[in-house]
């Protein structure tokens, strides 16, 4: 039997983007997740297709993050980000140079800077999608989407119209960046309910990734767990995620990267260092933040770390490389007897998992895929490649789900956090779907205002708030963005009905709120679901990006 | 995602912290007294190794963002002028339900001193109530966590204000399934030896903990009574 690996890697950040300040703490998420993550996964993937070595990922660009991805604001910014890490790399030489093994860290993290910056300026000239793109147009990605603003869909059950807007947008953002429809769409936080398969469809989706548990609790009879994708009746493929082999890697406990030799994530100079030194590159008024400059390894679970070796962490992630293809090729020898099929395991992760979080964990991705490209009985797939062999197939409906704590919906239904934000994030749907009916295929200003209100409407669902504030983590950012997207929608609902359009507001909230530059806010009228889906008959090519 | 606990973070850390949180004499307290004060104020009730070290990134990162409003937008509303009722499925069993009844009719239902109530309904194939439950609520609440006892069946919620005389149905909510599970309802398939691998095997992680959710430890549950047998 052969294993086949399935490997899916879900790239999302919540939009942020504030033109009204000159630098803004959490817009940090995203030259952070593009300096660690994003670009030292893409130096490896070109590192190893110009090798000449085999590979097929899947990658999910949320169109919020595609949005941000190619924003010349950020992108210019994210510029000032990385220089601004090589001058901190500089300085840190300097001061470390009576400690030389210290040095060598310092020297390493400027290097990599250095190289991000000649990798994006050259290879990606100024936007990370065209990397992406290249290395789908030369088969080596599957790209796909999810939700526009990653909405976690099963809240939205009885508002179809929010779900359809959601998986629509998603698409049409896709198709205008990459020239093409993609295949596949990642649920967000892999939430499913029976029945979103039918809105998946409308929209030309083919596949989809679900949770572990979604086919074990399934009203139908499982034939092949896991281990197989199923069908839904209407059609669309679902391909589940291993949770066991997932967690080899994932697991905060006992995965790979709570290994001691690794790289501590939370011991960085941004915090460490005195705040006279460390004042510029970190956020007024002395705000410590991470600067990506980190010394120590995990060692164990006290604050004496020991300084960290490259050199052991990269022999380490070898180690733990062979051992999750062993821990595969063990898994399919037990399923032989049982197994009328080579068994495909869906590893879905967050990609800012590799490099951001796990700083070896591009290094340990490197290894599978080079041990995996020289081995007979292991290989990697794509859901398409997939789905395109004609393999035998069950068909089912899967379980209600998500990846989220508990398994459902408790993270953003949450009585105790942000339960309070669901009832007017329904209530704000409703009057966007109230206004869309009242005023259909308007013009000019009325147009402009009805659809920022569309689009406020979608940021307004974004899963990252409600999430975040279940973590309380950074509550009062995400209650000011929920809070501000409500009383946006509630402006143009109010002077809608009076027949009046707030300019002032239009023109702020249309140039820091400018996501989705083609959205249509009549797909909020009821009318829109009796018609085709724009997802086939869009033509982007031509449009200006 | 939860990578490390909060007993890795560093001494100047933990007080980096306490200071943001302004816990009292923070730079008298031992390391011990630091992760002690802090856990309490994050997390009184969960466990440390649920612990996000994140948090305390993310939770200086308010600053700076305190002008995000536009101009003429207006404060939240506390309520709604009209009155509805909605539920939200949180998992297989549980819901949210959410009302707001709009003021002309709250002051009827106050001035004849109705009681209000919240009618969970189980509906058969032909949308007929088939089998229901009550919970009485007070004016002032807006939300409940309604249970849906009965698989199989869609269910709904009407809010009903109640007088000695008559109900009067206010609202009623859209419907939410409640599904049933093939596995669950077989243990006998549990029996056969291909099951686990197939079947549970995938949701065990490599510390040997099931994914948490209730119905698979239900469902593991059974497994491994069925096998013992």
């Amino acid at each position: 039997m052969k294993s086949r690996m399935n490997f899916i890697f879900h790239a999302h950040l919540p939009f942020v983007r504030h033109p009204e300040f000159p630098k803004f703490l959490e817009e940090d998420w995203l030259y952070e997740a593009i300096n660690e993550s994003y670009l030292p996964l893409l130096r490896m993937l070109y590192k190893l297709r110009n090798k000449g070595t085999s590979y097929h990922l899947t990658f999910s660009l949320s169109p919020t993050l595609c949005s941000m991805l190619s924003d010349n604001l950020l992108c210019e910014r994210f510029v000032g980000y990385i220089n601004s890490r090589i001058e901190l790399g500089n300085l840190e030489i300097d001061r470390l140079s009576n400690e030389p093994d210290m040095q060598k860290l310092a020297l390493m993290y400027r290097d990599n800077a250095k190289k991000n910056l000649q990798f994006f300026q050259e290879e990606c000239k100024g936007n990370i999608l065209n990397a992406f793109n290249a290395l789908s147009n030369e088969g080596f990605l599957e790209l796909i989407t999810t939700a526009a603003t990653h909405a976690y869909l099963p809240i939205y059950k009885n508002s179809p119209l929010a779900v359809n807007a959601q998986i629509e947008t998603g698409l049409i953002q896709h198709i205008r960046l990459f020239d093409r429809s993609p295949e596949g769409f990642w649920l967000p936080e892999c939430g499913y309910y029976p029945t979103l398969e039918e809105l998946l469809k409308r929209n030309n989706v083919k596949w989809t990734s679900l949770a572990a548990h979604s086919l074990l609790l399934s009203e139908d009879k499982p034939q092949r767990g896991n281990y197989a994708p199923v069908k839904c009746p209407n059609g669309l493929w679902c391909f589940a995620r291993d949770n066991n082999l997932t967690s080899l890697v994932w697991s905060a406990t006992d995965g790979y990267p709570a290994d001691p030799c690794y790289r501590e994530f939370y011991r960085d100079i941004g915090y460490d260092l005195d705040i006279n030194y460390v004042r510029p590159f970190i956020h007024e008024p002395d705000v410590r933040v991470f600067t990506g400059f980190k010394y120590w390894a995990v060692t164990g679970k006290t604050a004496q770390k020991v300084p960290y070796s490259p050199e052991v962490a990269a022999e380490k992630t070898k180690e733990h490389a062979e051992d999750f293809l062993k821990n595969v090729r063990n898994r399919t020898l037990s399923l032989e007897a049982s197994l009328d099929c080579d068994p495909v395991y869906t590893l879905s992760f967050d990609a800012e998992l590799f490099g951001h979080w796990w700083f070896e964990g591009v290094m340990w991705l490197e290894h599978v895929i080079t041990s995996t490209a020289k081995q007979k009985d292991i290989e990697l797939i794509t859901p398409s490649v997939y789905i395109a062999e004609g393999n035998p197939v069950q068909t089912m409906t899967p379980a209600f789900s998500s990846w989220g704590e508990g398994g459902c919906s408790q993270v953003w239904v949450d009585t105790a956090s942000n339960s309070t934000f669901v009832k007017h994030t329904i209530k704000s749907i409703e009057r966007m779907s109230e206004i869309a009916v009242k005023f259909p295929n308007q013009k000019s200003l009325k147009q402009r205002f009805l659809n920022q209100a569309a689009r406020e409407t979608l940021l307004l669902m974004s899963s990252d708030w409600p999430f975040i504030m279940h973590n309380h983590t950074s509550e009062e950012y995400a209650k000011k963005r929920l809070t501000g997207h409500i009383q946006n929608l509630n402006l143009v609902y109010d002077n809608m009905t009076k027949n009046a359009v707030n300019t002032e507001w239009l023109v702020k909230a249309e140039k820091r709120n400018n996501i989705f530059p083609q959205i249509d806010y009549n797909m909020f009228n009821p009318e829109h679901l009796k018609k085709d889906s724009p997802v086939f008959t869009t033509d982007f090519t031509s449009e200006q990006k | 995602m939860v990578l490390i606990n909060i007993d890795r973070l560093s001494d100047s850390e933990l007080k980096y912290i306490a200071q943001q949180e302004e816990i009292d004499s923070w730079q008298n307290l031992s390391r011990e007294e630091l992760i002690e004060a802090i856990e309490e104020i994050y997390d009184a009730d969960r466990t440390v190794s649920d612990i996000n070290a994140a948090k305390y990134v993310n939770s200086i990162s308010d600053a700076g963002s305190d002008v995000l409003q536009f101009p003429g937008v207006r404060p939240l509303p506390q309520s709604f002028s009209d009155s509805f009722i909605h539920m939200v499925q949180r998992d297989s069993c549980w819901a949210l339900a959410f009302w707001n009844i709009g003021e002309n009719l709250r002051n009827r239902i106050e001035s004849l001193n109705a009681q209000l109530v919240i009618k969970t309904c189980a509906l058969s194939n032909k949308d007929k109530i088939e089998e229901s439950y009550e919970i009485e609520v007070g004016m002032h609440d807006t939300e409940w966590t309604v249970e849906m006892p009965w698989r199989y069946k869609n269910y709904k919620l009407q809010l009903i204000a109640r007088t000695v005389t008559r109900d009067e149905i206010i609202c009623e909510s859209g419907t939410v399934y409640c599904a049933g599970c093939y596995v669950a309802d077989h243990p006998e398939l549990l029996k056969k030896e291909d099951s686990f691998k197939l079947l549970i095997s995938p949701l065990i992680a490599k510390d040997g903990s099931v994914l948490a959710n209730r119905d698979v430890a239900l469902i593991t549950e059974t497994y491994r009574k069925e096998t013992l047998k």
